[in-house]
């Protein structure tokens, strides 16, 4: 099934992937009300969600059966955490049905959701830190209808804690901003459990918990199952899905893109189905044309730590080459890239640019030691949105090269902008419009470019693609290449294995915060790569 | 029979740790003696700040004197009630001063025209009005309460002053007079008013729901909204209250001079704010108690009482007054620990 699904070419991966979808669903065993025997908890059908003229989910469907653990997969900004707001009544402009139980649920707010049963385990945990655990667990379903007693609501909350008994020895008194990221997530899910939920869905349930803990949830999660909730597991994680689900769906762009038994499923072909972008003929054209060769070091890292998310990470990049670095959300790239350019505290290691070492003290310091990073996040991390486009491309070369006596140039900074509109070819060709108003795609141009207006000897660059047209996406990747000819050293973060595979003539790759292996151009194909991300058969380091 | 539950003093003590990890090394920052300091610290100050006057000044240590205090701080306490409330809720409010010199002229006005019971009512209607616009404004239109406040703020000045001519309206306030300058015993009958609206401030505020949906509302107002908490509703009631309690300073006001003056009031607003971030309510929201409102509100009396008695310009008196605000707010934040920023 795998070699039928990655092998052939012509075909567009989507319609493989749904063709293997229907094949491992099973004959006809999906009925409209059981899903393999087992009664149906939650039918949602063809739900559509759009934000101004984005539509972000587009006609998707998702069936959990009571007592079924349903994987929900994709990447970031695929639809998964659209789809669990909808469900949890906090969109409620949505088309498309739900049912629970078979019977069609309105979902217009919150309250509703809860009277459904549908409870959300969010991975922004939604507790109010100020209120303690007990007040939490019982926020919004307090007893009574004027009076609020503190001790009935906390003996409330330690009888529910203890019906449920799953998660004890919760300290009902502290405040939850003071309780640790493990522990809140503890109160996150005492409080969804006790409200009878019927649908229970984690986002991410695992993001912030270390190895034991883990293995704790999914014990939890498989006796809640058990008991006959239909549980939705969101993770970016694939070997954890592939090892906790019985079923899954996968999200890409808002789309359904496979669904069906998790045993229809392995690393390989998960992860495909989560991050396969085809744009092979663009990309075959690219992989003909490798860099002029290896340059100087530009940059070392030498066993880089920030904590947990990033451990004793060594590399380093030379001029005139594009370093693929890849691996899941959460495997602690983005943290890597942050520290590079001292946006993130380094806990040890060091790094050494041009030859020598130096302790950067913050983003603006490493422009100046010639390091520029474009972050992952366009909207929350990288343009100011309400300034207009010339505004924002000069945002770094000013930090990088003061201007005159400390007074900036008008007419010297909108001549640079509009080249630098041009030369993008950023539509529309406006220096005068809010960044925040153009397209995703030229609002990623607009972002390398004020990168490279800073004239970086090294560029790191997360993500440059992300929810971007296969226009533009080539357009970037031309502009990468285009950097690495003038001799400069570039870092590429990516999601999508194919367009890191065809960029990169070198790989780094990364899991859980370490750096398990490097490959040259050439050295690894897609499915070692998925595998390597992913669950790692490739050794440990 | 009864089920032991685990509490905070002996977290560890929890029957039946399935998660394995001790409680103890999952808290994170033990925040006991500081929230001890929080509670007393502001008492401590104004005791200790008592103190010294009485030894500086004979005249600060006159029962009369005292009494002065507890009443000309009344009103503005009352209002800073209606403050704290405002504020936990996440928001403020700009157009207290503008409600209470409304409410004291219209109050006026019917004085005259309709007996005092009206002149009441009236005011305390203002007061609704114009909290339950603000409140809509901020919560259901998502409008920041600066600029909603700040607006309301001149639109009902500025309606007030055509109104009037900016000219004073003279009253016949008869019991508000009692209410405002009468006495009970020693104690001053304003300073009673204020306890008694500040005990129901604390009843509302930790004895209802509502007002536990205020704190919740304004520590996380997603996840409280998430949770099923009437965020919308709960948010303009806390306007509401706001302006009740504005409009019952009026009265006060009213009482006081028996003369509904249109400029009057001006500095209500900041001067509330100033009390309640003196007694750590936390300008974001969800964080704040009546009891060091109170004092904070006796602290900022005491400061200008003191002030006067030594001879102290009245013009430095802003400026200490601000001192004690950095002061407070340099405290706060110093014992909660910094923040990457």
């Amino acid at each position: 099934m795998q070699a039928a699904l990655l092998g052939g070419s012509g075909l567009h991966s989507d319609e493989k992937v749904g063709a293997m979808a229907t094949e491992s669903s099973g004959a006809g065993v999906d009925g409209p009300s059981t899903v393999q025997g087992a009664p149906l908890r939650l039918a949602m059908r063809g739900i559509t969600k759009s934000f101004g003229d984005v539509t972000v989910l587009r006609n998707a469907d998702l069936e959990v059966a009571a007592g079924e653990i349903h994987g929900l997969v994709g990447q970031n900004g695929a639809g998964k955490s659209t789809l669990t707001r909808i469900l949890a009544g906090g969109y409620p402009d949505y088309h498309g049905t739900v049912s629970i139980d078979g019977e069609a649920a309105q979902l217009k707010s919150p309250h509703d959701a809860l009277q459904h049963g549908v409870a959300v385990i969010y991975q922004e945990f939604s507790l109010v830190p100020q209120l303690t655990v007990a007040e939490n667990i019982v926020l919004g379903v307090e007893p009574g209808s004027v009076s609020y007693r503190p001790g009935v609501v906390r003996e409330i909350a330690a009888r529910l804690v203890r019906e449920v008994g799953i998660v004890q020895g919760l300290p009902l008194d502290y405040p939850v901003g003071r309780l640790s990221a493990a522990m809140q997530q503890r109160v996150e899910i005492a409080k969804a459990l006790t409200r009878n939920a019927k649908v229970l869905v984690l986002d991410e349930p695992t993001s912030r918990l270390a190895g034991p803990d883990r293995e704790r949830l999914f014990g939890l999660m498989r006796r809640i199952a058990a008991e006959g909730t239909a549980l939705i597991f969101i993770s970016h994680f694939l070997d954890e899905v592939l090892a906790v689900t019985s079923r899954l769906t996968v999200l890409r762009d808002g789309v359904v893109v496979a669904s069906g038994r998790t045993s229809g499923f392995d690393a390989v072909s998960l992860g495909s189905a989560v991050m396969g972008r085809v744009l092979e003929r663009q990309e075959a054209k690219e992989e003909q044309a490798p860099s002029l060769g290896r340059g100087e070091v530009a940059l070392v890292a030498e066993n880089v730590s920030c904590g947990r998310q990033t451990r004793n990470v060594s590399f380093s990049l030379n001029r005139g080459e594009v370093v693929g670095l890849a691996g899941l959300v959460g495997s602690g790239r983005s943290t890597l890239a942050k520290a590079l350019v001292g946006a993130v505290p380094l806990v040890g290691g060091r790094i050494a640019i041009g030859g020598g070492y130096v302790k950067l003290r913050g983003p603006r310091h490493a422009l100046r030691a010639g390091v520029a990073l474009v972050p992952e996040d366009r909207r929350a991390q990288g343009l100011v949105r309400v300034r207009p486009a010339r505004e924002n491309l000069m945002l770094m070369s000013l930090a990088r090269s003061p201007s005159r006596f400390g007074l900036l140039n008008p007419k010297g900074l909108r001549r640079s902008a509009r080249k630098a509109i041009v030369d993008f070819s950023v539509r529309p060709a406006s220096d005068e419009r809010r960044a925040g108003t153009f397209s995703g795609g030229n609002q990623q141009k607009l972002l390398l470019a004020r990168a490279i207006l800073a004239e970086p000897d090294v560029l790191l660059v997360d993500q440059p693609t992300a929810g971007v047209d296969v226009g533009t996406k080539a357009q970037i990747h031309r502009i990468l290449r285009g950097l690495a000819d003038q001799k400069k050293a570039v870092l590429v973060i990516s999601d999508d294995i194919e367009e890191i595979l065809a960029l990169s003539d070198r790989l780094l790759i990364m899991r859980n915060g370490v750096l398990v292996g490097e490959r040259r151009r050439g050295g690894v194909d897609k499915d070692e790569l998925v595998s390597l991300i992913s669950v790692g058969t490739g050794q440990q380091t | 029979m009864s089920y032991v539950v685990p509490s905070a003093e002996a977290p560890e003590a929890a029957p039946l740790d399935v998660t394995g990890a001790s409680e103890a090394a999952l808290l994170e920052r033990d925040g006991g003696s500081w929230n001890w300091l929080r509670r007393y610290g502001i008492w401590m100050a104004l005791a200790v700040l008592v103190l010294l006057l009485s030894v500086a000044s004979p005249s600060f240590r006159t029962v009369s004197n005292l009494t002065n205090v507890l009443e000309q701080n009344a009103m503005l306490g009352i209002v800073a009630c209606g403050m704290l409330v405002m504020m936990v809720s996440g928001g403020f409010d700009l157009s207290v001063g503008a409600v209470g010199a409304t409410g004291s002229v219209v109050a006026a006005y019917f004085t005259d025209h309709g007996g005092l019971a009206l002149a009441i009512v009236a005011c305390l209607v203002i007061g609704i009005v114009v909290g339950l616009l603000n409140g809509l404004l901020i919560a259901k239109g998502g409008i920041n309460a600066f600029m909603t406040t700040f607006a309301m703020a001149s639109i009902v000045t500025g309606i007030l002053f055509v109104v009037t001519s900016a000219a004073p309206v003279n009253a016949n306030a008869g019991w508000l007079t009692t209410l405002a300058l009468g006495e009970v015993g020693r104690v001053p009958d304003a300073f009673i008013a204020y306890v008694v609206i500040a005990t129901l401030t604390w009843v509302l505020m930790t004895r209802t729901k509502w007002g536990h949906y205020v704190y919740s509302i304004g520590g996380n107002r997603e996840a409280s909204y998430l949770s099923g908490v009437p965020v919308v509703a709960s948010q303009v009631a806390a306007f509401v209250f706001g302006g009740l309690c504005a409009a019952m300073g009026g009265l006060i006001l009213l009482g006081q001079s028996n003369i509904g003056q249109p400029s009057s009031a001006t500095d209500w607003p900041l001067t509330a704010i100033a009390i309640c971030v003196i007694a750590g309510v936390s300008l974001s929201g969800g964080e704040g108690r009546v009891q060091e409102t109170v004092a904070a509100t006796l602290l900022l009396g005491v400061v200008a009482d003191g002030l006067n008695l030594l001879n102290v310009s009245a013009y430095v008196q802003p400026a200490v007054t601000g001192g004690v605000i950095l002061i407070a707010v340099a405290f706060d934040k110093m014992n909660r620990g910094r923040r990457l920023t």
